[in-house]
């Protein structure tokens, strides 16, 4: 029996009360389609009385995070695991840390977006519904103590064993923190900067440029782009491998991400011509952040048939070279570069070759995160000929 | 006699922010356009190339491109980047800094919109 006729046949069963329950007509268009996203049939959705995408319809979920986790890593597997949890619609999530044996910091970091998003989408919601996080002690001491002293287990509130710190050295970690004040911007790119001095291969003619122009733009971007009304806050982690010589360098916000930022601009028309508002394409977009001045503020003209009383395009109205230069410092630098913007994400190798460009239909990072590969070996070759 | 401003001493030692939407909105590129160099905001001033002022970047510990480009792509509207930087001189300047205000000049400025009122 068609869909229709089942729901009038149904509606005309019901007695009063039941109907009352029920609750008002439903629209079968936007059932089917939200059937498409919930894997639940549109008989079990309007049966379940569950019409909205913001219910939670799954129970409980369990992430099993086993080897390694990070884009450091594999970015694919890491992408893939993201996208299971970040969208969350599960009343309790359960992370698994038993078999987990390493977390990069850029896994470290998309924890501490998911917690602070959570917190932001349903504490304000009028049935105050949060989903509950747990997870549980990981088996690997390395994993435990990355936990505690990379500052996580403080960001999330969470209880724990204190175990003395034997992998982690001292000064190779930038523990991340929670970050609401202006002040606390250049407070921590000095924290960064010494961190650089300290492990990476720069010389100081390097260590400028990357100060002057990336650190620079990418909290510039923060500041101005990323911080909405909603979520006053940023972080960062930063921290140096030894076996692996690098340093691994995470900033990141839970903004409303760099598609969502481009088409509300002044450059919005400009945009639109060459990709669609909707559908799979954040990827494109922040491709198209990151080689052009997409500000559109050469292309776009002053509007006169606006709202009055309404600033249209004070948010977005001084983007322009910022990524770009970010690109090219990187490129420059032999730094291998990943954004991840909501549902998209852009790779760079470190001589600037764009070598992932991804969209997907669910949430990869819940706002947008700078992710930097930087180089730290010969640091460690000379101590080690030293010693 | 042409005017020589200590930036790090009597502005600001991290030149980062383009205007007050940016981090703590203080010590802008705007600001030290509209402080240190207004004079140089009409077509006459540009009729010659004879140096204006001089910057000392000696303090200054950090500049990024988006104040660069606030304070000196500015004035491509009026003049070329060579013409630019015989009007304002950079002393003290390290190889990065100068470079970044080169390429924000050779990039052009990203020219306000502004909000409809």
């Amino acid at each position: 029996m068609e869909l229709n006729q089942w729901y009038k046949r149904r509606q005309l069963s019901l007695s009063k009360n039941q109907k009352r329950r029920a609750g008002r007509k439903r629209n079968l268009k936007s059932i089917r389609k939200f059937s498409k996203k919930s894997e639940l049939s549109p008989r079990m959705l309007i049966k379940k009385r569950v019409y909205a995408p913001q219910k939670l319809l799954v129970k409980k979920q369990t992430i099993e995070f086993k080897g390694h986790f990070g884009i450091e890593h594999d970015i694919d597997e890491f992408i893939e695991l993201s996208t299971k949890f970040m969208t969350v619609n599960m009343r309790e999530l359960i992370l698994n840390f038993s078999d987990c044996e390493r977390l990069w910091p850029s896994g470290l970091t998309l924890l501490c977006s998911l917690s602070n998003w959570i917190t932001i989408t349903y504490d304000k919601s009028p049935k105050k519904r949060i989903p509950v996080i747990k997870s549980n002690t990981p088996n690997s001491n390395e994993v435990e103590e990355y936990f505690q002293y990379s500052g996580f287990y403080d960001y999330v509130k969470r209880d724990f064993e204190i175990r003395p710190d034997k992998t982690l050295k001292k000064n190779s970690i930038v523990k991340i923190r929670r970050e609401i004040k202006d002040e606390s911007f250049e407070l921590r790119e000095n924290e960064i900067i010494d961190h650089l001095e300290n492990f990476s291969d720069f010389n100081e003619e390097q260590i400028e440029e990357f100060n002057c122009i990336v650190l620079t733009e990418v909290f510039n971007n923060i500041s101005e782009h990323a911080i909405s009304i909603k979520d006053m806050g940023w972080w960062s982690l930063s921290q140096y491998h030894k076996k692996t010589g690098i340093i691994s360098l995470c900033i990141a916000d839970n903004g409303i991400g760099i598609k969502n930022n481009l088409i509300t601009g002044p450059q919005r028309e400009y945009l639109l011509n060459e990709l669609s508002e909707k559908g799979k394409n954040d990827g494109s977009y922040i491709e198209k952040a990151l080689k052009e001045n997409v500000s559109g503020a050469v292309k776009a003209s002053i509007r006169t048939d606006s709202f009055p009383g309404i600033k249209q395009y004070e948010r977005g109205a001084r983007r322009g070279h910022g990524l770009k230069r970010v690109t090219a410092a990187c490129k420059n630098l032999g730094v291998k570069m990943t954004i991840l913007s909501h549902k998209g994400c852009v790779a760079l190798d470190d001589s600037g070759i764009m070598i992932k460009k991804e969209s997907r239909n669910q949430k990869i990072f819940a706002g947008t995160m700078y992710h930097f590969t930087i180089p730290a070996n010969k640091k460690n070759i000379i101590r080690e000929e030293a010693k | 006699m042409i005017k020589k401003i200590d930036v790090g001493t009597e502005f600001y030692h991290s030149l980062t922010n383009r205007n007050y939407q940016q981090r703590d909105g203080k010590n802008t590129g705007v600001g030290f356009r509209e402080t240190y160099l207004s004079e140089l905001d009409t077509d006459e001033a540009w009729k010659d190339d004879s140096g204006f002022i001089i910057l000392d970047f000696t303090n200054v510990k950090k500049m990024g491109p988006s104040w660069a480009n606030e304070v000196f792509a500015y004035f491509t509207k009026y003049a070329k980047p060579k013409i630019i930087l015989k009007k304002i001189k950079l002393e003290n300047i390290s190889r990065v800094k100068k470079s970044i205000i080169q390429n924000e000049l050779e990039g052009g400025y990203s020219r306000e919109i502004g909000f409809m009122a």
